[in-house]
């Protein structure tokens, strides 16, 4: 990747896209850097719609989509720096793995007999089983081979299109790794999927789609702090537990306290107020506090919220 | 404050980007943006492979070779009159109407509309390549397998029926049939960029238009690929074309033919540099 | 109030129920019944019945079309007035011959929608599974179609018919003249609708995307027409190959139509051949009957 003269730029502005009377990207603005994007939504949110604007596979009816500052549709040229990976199973079943991403080198122009072949596939782990027709491959097998076909000619950007669709867990984990490293080479990836935990535990930046438009974009914690309007929870392991929520009663920061099996829930509307408040109080009351974690700070509750908005 | 959420398979040093030693390049060719001539042999092998590979490709031989039964019947089973008329007869309304036309819809809209129907077009799509060379490979190789079928079709036939007595007529009806096969199958190919209902609208131009109209209404005949074949065929043949003979001279129908396929060929490589796909394939 | 669903698992402090699938063990409707519904579900398909606004358009145009001559015949002779009433230029002998072009149309139309997408689909395991064998669901398909295109043809020849009583000097005359017409028109248009049928269902079967198994029955039907009419009309074939004339569908039907009419066909294959119109009337119900069974064999080898 060091050849890069640049590194990757993908931007995206006020971009929408219709059929008709389907609105299904409604003025989106994101710019996407180098590691992992995961990009989250409902089925029929405009995913795989904002994907493909992005693979230059889609015009905008409005809006623009560049890479390296030109756009991106209708232009032959972004796809010596942009490999896609789509969602559609079909391949082309009577090559073999090995042919199919040949074929893939062979139409990016690299030259024959560099080994890029060989590596992709090594990469996606298909070495062994890379002379059998794709007509003979599992779903995941056909995705690892549409992945190495993507990632042959090393790309600076790489958009795929729910990639973990019909991989088993070994192969999900082998992807997630995989995704991490080509990130830490400093490639701009960009991945749409409906499973939050996948997308919890390899994307840096989240993009959440709701309805053709963007509803959060960032780290999926700094999102969760910028939802003031909605209670924070926190779990308190103290030394005591009632003399503790004694003291918090009487706050007007806290809305809600909980008593559950030596555990203390507590929700607060101000989160910047309590946090600031609650070491006082805990001296105040003699209380020792061993643990304080936030309670709804995962993915799947940012999500939550924001997909009933 | 320690995060409620499991440890993620993340870089243990927060904050990114991680200090990674980036791996050594990998030596790239310097070349134009888009690339040339240079994919066409990928994209030619395989279209080949997907054409050509099937099932379906003896049918479409099992077509074209009609024509050759046909003449072995009546070499073999009939008391037969002038058999260049027959000849004639042959080609005018069984190859260059029925069966010339068809083996080129087969190949034609198969070429590139199988693909953009099961979604692997965009496997060639995504790729740093001319639409043009695209829609060329497609149309090379619909093109070479339609003339090599009808071509040996027409020749086989023609021999057995006029052995060697009439080489104007043989090699009229081949340069007919070679010229109307290229271009109803870049027709065809650009017909299937265009719209997924290629085969059905493909078939209504052949029935319908070249069928009804363009043989009743004379001014339309212009309009008919069949026809540039016919005018070349009887073109070339010259004195042996008796029947075949059209008011439509030799070099119109050579031209417009050229002009069709040279705009066919146009249009679907426009076409396709706009190509959208959506998710629904 | 209803009766509380099952309890799947319970103490005193806390009940699951099960909410989920509970097994039938009434009485089912059986085989017969699984058959008839694929008919006549297969038969209002043929004329895009539930199947939206889209697909009505092929069967119902085709069928407007095949009426046309027939009203324009029995029109035209009723203008005409009393005087030239016997002059209708659509009789009933030669109607099937007339319409023989749209007949093909709507077999190239509605076999493959009949077929292909039950293959495409992988729906056929959903009705193997049931009550319904393979031979059943070839025979329900194939009664389907073979139904609707008599249908189609049926009505006009009735205006036909009608057209015949109603130009003639009195009803019992008009009655005398048609009523013989009924038993030939019954049988060759079943005979006419199966055979056409069979041949594209064939096809269809073999060919699960719609557009290409059209695309074939359609080329078939050309190609097949095409070669034995230069065969026939231009060469003179000794036997046994004169016998090629069989191959043409035109002329079968037209030799049906004249065995079972009389008089004189109009199908230049058939006169040019100089075979015996009753041997292609036999032909069509030969390849009626083999392509039903070609169908059902299909049917019981296919992978479901």
């Amino acid at each position: 990747m060091s050849q890069l003269a640049a590194p990757p730029s993908v931007e995206v502005s006020a971009v929408a896209k219709w059929y008709g009377n389907v609105v299904a990207v409604n003025d989106i603005t994101f710019s996407l850097e180098p590691g992992v994007t995961g990009l989250l939504g409902p089925n029929g949110a405009g995913k795989s719609t904002l994907l493909h604007l992005v693979a230059g596979l889609l015009r905008p009816s409005a809006g623009t989509v560049s890479v390296d500052g030109r756009p991106t549709f209708g232009d032959p040229a972004v796809y010596r720096r942009v490999g896609l990976v789509p969602e559609r199973e079909a391949v082309f079943p009577y090559l073999t793995a090995r042919e199919f991403v040949r074929l893939s080198a062979q139409l990016q122009g690299l030259p024959i007999g560099t080994g890029a072949v060989d590596r992709a596939l090594g990469t996606v782990e298909l070495a062994a089983a890379a002379d059998r027709e794709l007509a003979t491959y599992s779903k995941g097998m056909r995705q690892r081979a549409k992945v190495a076909a993507a990632l042959v000619h090393d790309p600076a950007i790489l958009v795929l299109d729910e990639p973990f669709n019909g991989m088993d867990p070994r192969q999900r984990l082998h992807m997630m790794s995989l995704l991490r490293t080509l990130a830490n080479e400093g490639r701009v990836i960009l991945f749409s999927s409906h499973i939050l935990e996948e997308v919890e535990r390899v994307a840096e930046r989240v993009l959440v789609v709701v309805s053709g438009r963007l509803a959060a974009s960032g780290d999926f914690r700094e999102i969760r702090r910028l939802m003031t309007d909605r209670p924070h929870s926190f779990t308190l392991r103290t030394s005591d537990d009632r003399a503790l929520a004694g003291r918090l009663a009487g706050r007007p920061t806290v809305s809600g306290l909980t008593f559950e099996d030596g555990r203390l829930d507590v929700r607060t509307a101000d989160f910047a107020t309590f946090t600031r408040e609650l070491p006082v109080m805990a001296r105040d009351a003699g209380v020792s506090i061993f643990e304080l974690a936030p309670a709804d700070e995962s993915l799947e509750s940012v999500f939550d919220y924001l997909v009933r908005r | 404050m320690t995060s409620g959420a499991p440890p993620s398979r993340r870089d243990p040093v927060p904050g990114w980007p991680a200090a990674a030693p980036s791996p050594p390049p990998i030596p790239r060719r310097p070349s134009a943006p888009v690339l040339g001539a240079s994919v066409l042999g990928p994209l030619v092998d395989v279209t080949m492979r997907g054409l050509l590979g099937r099932r379906r490709i003896l049918l479409v031989g099992l077509l074209a070779l009609a024509p050759v039964g046909v003449a072995a019947i009546l070499v073999v089973g009939g008391g037969l009159g002038t058999t260049a008329q027959i000849t004639r007869q042959l080609y005018d309304s069984l190859v260059m109407t029925t069966v010339v036309p068809l083996v080129a819809l087969i190949l034609g809209t198969t070429a590139i509309g199988a693909e953009i129907d099961d979604g692997t077009v965009v496997h060639l799509l995504a790729k740093p390549v001319g639409r043009g060379w695209i829609i060329l490979a497609k149309m090379l190789v619909a093109g070479t397998a339609g003339v090599m079928l009808c071509g040996t079709s027409i020749l086989l036939a023609g021999l057995l029926l006029v052995r060697l007595d009439s080489p104007g007529l043989l090699l009229g009806m081949l340069a007919g049939v070679v010229l109307s096969v290229i271009a109803y199958t870049a027709v065809f190919v650009t017909l299937s960029v265009w719209t997924g209902r290629a085969l059905i609208a493909g078939l209504a131009y052949v029935l319908l238009w070249e069928g009804l109209v363009a043989s009743f209404f004379s001014g339309t005949r212009l309009l008919s690929i069949r026809e540039y074949g016919l005018a070349v065929a009887a073109g070339i043949a010259g004195p042996e074309a008796g029947t075949l003979a059209r008011d439509v001279p030799l070099v119109t129908g050579l031209v417009l033919a050229v002009v069709v396929t040279v705009v066919a060929f146009w249009l679907g490589a426009r076409r396709l540099a706009r190509f959208e796909i959506s998710d629904a394939g | 109030m209803a009766t509380p669903p099952d309890l799947l698992a319970g103490s005193a402090t806390g009940s699951i129920f099960d909410l989920g699938y509970h097994g039938y063990d009434g009485p089912r409707l059986g085989r017969r019944h699984a058959i008839a519904t694929l008919f006549t579900q297969s038969l209002k398909w043929t004329f895009g019945i539930g199947r939206g606004g889209r697909a009505k358009i092929a069967p119902f145009a085709l069928a407007a079309l095949t009426l046309l001559p027939a009203v324009i015949g029995v029109g035209i002779q009723a203008l005409a007035g009393p005087a030239a009433a016997k002059v209708n230029p659509v009789t009933p002998h030669q109607y099937l011959t007339v319409v023989q072009t749209f007949i093909a149309f709507f077999v190239t139309a509605q076999a493959p929608e009949l077929l292909g997408r039950d293959q495409r689909h992988h729906v056929l395991t959903l009705y193997f599974s049931r009550a319904l064998e393979r031979t059943d669901y070839a025979l329900a398909k194939y009664g389907a179609l073979v139904s609707a295109l008599a249908l189609v043809l049926f009505v006009p020849q009735l205006i036909l018919l009608l057209g015949i009583i109603f130009a003639s000097i009195d009803l019992g005359t008009g009655l005398g003249e048609a009523l013989p017409l009924v038993w030939p028109i019954l049988v060759s248009t079943i005979v006419a609708a199966a055979f056409f049928s069979g041949v594209g269902l064939v096809i269809a079967a073999f060919i699960p995307r719609r557009a290409f198994a059209a695309g074939a029955i359609v080329a078939t039907f050309l190609v097949l027409s095409g070669v034995v009419q230069v065969l026939v009309v231009q060469g003179r074939l000794r036997d046994p190959f004169r016998y090629v004339a069989l191959l043409d569908p035109y002329a079968l039907l037209d030799g049906l139509a004249t065995t079972m009419f009389g008089g004189v066909g109009g199908n230049v294959t058939v006169t040019r051949s100089g075979i015996d119109p009753v041997v292609f009337a036999a032909g069509a119900c030969v390849v009626a009957v083999v392509t039903l069974v070609m169908l059902i064999v299909r049917y019981r080898r296919i992978e479901a």
